[in-house]
């Protein structure tokens, strides 16, 4: 990581905290899961020992929240007027982006962590699948991965952060809907459905093509971000 | 020496810039002068690659800052007008944040930062979030984050508005000592600050340029023998 991105990322990640919303969120992400995985996941109820009550939710709760993460990545530069400082530093376009993008990604995975305690209490009192939940977690990292590209590339359209939050909520439960084998029969094009490769990865199955299917996901958002940045310097 | 070559830059329908061509010198400091709507703003943000042009060239020592923006912006240090900021950082953060996307080295980062302290009478608010400083302080603050890469070139984009007569004294002072080693366009409709600090004055009206010259020039040109006069003459004779 070159010093440029470094400076990015240390601005936006620490703003994080300098702000109460970002405990807010933290909070509520932990309040969300443990609701979730207690009261309708019936954690007691079935057997859990790959946490799959927790897990199921994951992705709802990981959409609801993330775009509250970035929702700011942009639209404060913006508001602020700062776009013209930071746009007019030598710093290429592509750098600003994955540098404000590593800063929400590692602020998602510090939430994300919080739920460790949990998995370290189940495999204190009961009998766990570690392979199945190490799973599971892979499959929730590449979830706030590419989530959060989302989040940053409609962030990077607006100026204003609630219709950057709702545009965010929308692509991406637009496409934690989308499971084209209800469209169709074709069970070739269920790779293309987000609930068909996070079930795959909940249950155990670490596959590649679920992992590229994530990260291509991620990528698109970066590279559309980038994209958008640069011509707003050609209108 | 920045050359501004036949540049044109349209919005949809709205000629913003046309055929504008003028230089700037090391060593002079440029006044852009024109009514609200001339395309003074535009023009700055053309040269410092905000916007791209729709035709013609803008060069700094002969490179084209459509070819690299990132190199030549390296010899820019930019105010825009209000001189944004961030709000939650302390001036010192922002100056450190400022210096490590020029990737400048901890011990000259050091030592910048102490003559910009200096220079610009910072030292008291160097800690306090800059959200809570005055206009007069914030206005220091973005400066010295303009010139935390010594740049050659100074662009700012109405440097004066809003601030009382002693910071703007100051404010003149500075740009004068400036201009030594370097070039200076400064955006502004203040006569005032003209009058006291510009060797040129290049002004444009409706997207074009109606005058380049100097200010004593354009002065006595008229038969009121002041700046205000003249530039409300060609800007309304030019509509």
């Amino acid at each position: 990581m070159n010093k440029q991105i470094k400076a990015i990322f240390a601005k936006e990640f620490y703003g994080y905290f300098r702000s109460i919303s970002a405990y807010f969120i933290m909070g509520l992400y932990i309040a969300l899961s443990l609701l979730c995985c207690f009261v309708f996941g019936n954690f007691f109820e079935i057997d859990n020992q790959s946490m799959i009550s927790f897990f199921k939710y994951q992705p709802d709760i990981l959409a609801a929240l993330i775009p509250g993460i970035t929702m700011h990545l942009w639209t404060d530069e913006y508001r602020s007027g700062t776009i013209e400082f930071i746009l007019t530093q030598p710093i290429k376009y592509k750098d600003i982006v994955i540098g404000k993008y590593l800063a929400a990604a590692a602020f998602s995975l510090i939430m994300l962590s919080m739920i460790i305690p949990l998995v370290v209490v189940l495999w204190l009192y009961n009998d766990i699948n570690l392979s199945a939940i190490i799973s599971a977690l892979v499959s929730c990292v590449l979830i706030v991965l590419s989530f959060c590209a989302l989040g940053e590339l409609v962030s990077s359209i607006s100026s204003r952060p609630v219709i950057a939050y709702l545009g965010s909520l929308f692509i991406i439960w637009s496409i934690t809907m989308f499971s084209p084998d209800v469209l169709s029969e074709n069970t070739t094009l269920s790779g293309l459905s987000f609930r068909e490769n996070y079930k795959n990865l909940i249950n155990g199955k670490i596959e590649l093509s679920s992992i590229i299917y994530y990260l291509s996901m991620a990528g698109a958002g970066l590279w559309a971000t980038v994209a958008i940045i640069s011509n707003r310097n050609k209108v | 020496m920045i050359s501004i070559e036949k540049i044109s830059k349209n919005f949809g329908p709205v000629a913003a810039l046309q055929n504008l061509n003028f230089k700037i010198n090391y060593g002079e400091i440029v006044a852009l002068l024109g009514p609200n709507g001339a395309g003074k703003t535009t023009l700055i943000r053309l040269m410092t690659g905000l916007l791209s042009p729709d035709d013609g060239k803008i060069k700094y020592d002969e490179e084209e800052i459509s070819a690299d923006r990132v190199k030549v912006l390296q010899k820019i240090g930019y105010i825009p007008e209000n001189a944004p900021l961030y709000n939650e950082m302390t001036p010192y953060e922002f100056l450190k944040f400022t210096s490590d996307i020029w990737d400048i080295k901890d011990q000259i980062f050091s030592d910048r930062l102490e003559q910009l302290i200096n220079k610009l009478d910072l030292r008291t608010v160097m800690s306090r979030p800059i959200g809570e400083l005055s206009k007069g302080y914030r206005h220091r603050v973005a400066i010295a984050g303009a010139l935390i890469h010594a740049p050659k070139i100074l662009i700012m984009d109405e440097p004066s508005e809003g601030l009382d007569p002693n910071q703007k004294y100051g404010l003149r002072k500075f740009i004068k000592d400036f201009s030594t080693q370097g070039a200076v366009l400064i955006s502004t409709h203040i006569m005032e600050d003209v009058e006291a600090i510009a060797d040129r004055i290049v002004m444009i009206n409706e997207g074009k340029l109606v005058a380049d010259t100097t200010p004593m020039r354009l002065k006595y040109q008229m038969p009121e023998r002041d700046l205000s006069s003249a530039f409300r003459r060609i800007t309304e004779h030019n509509k």
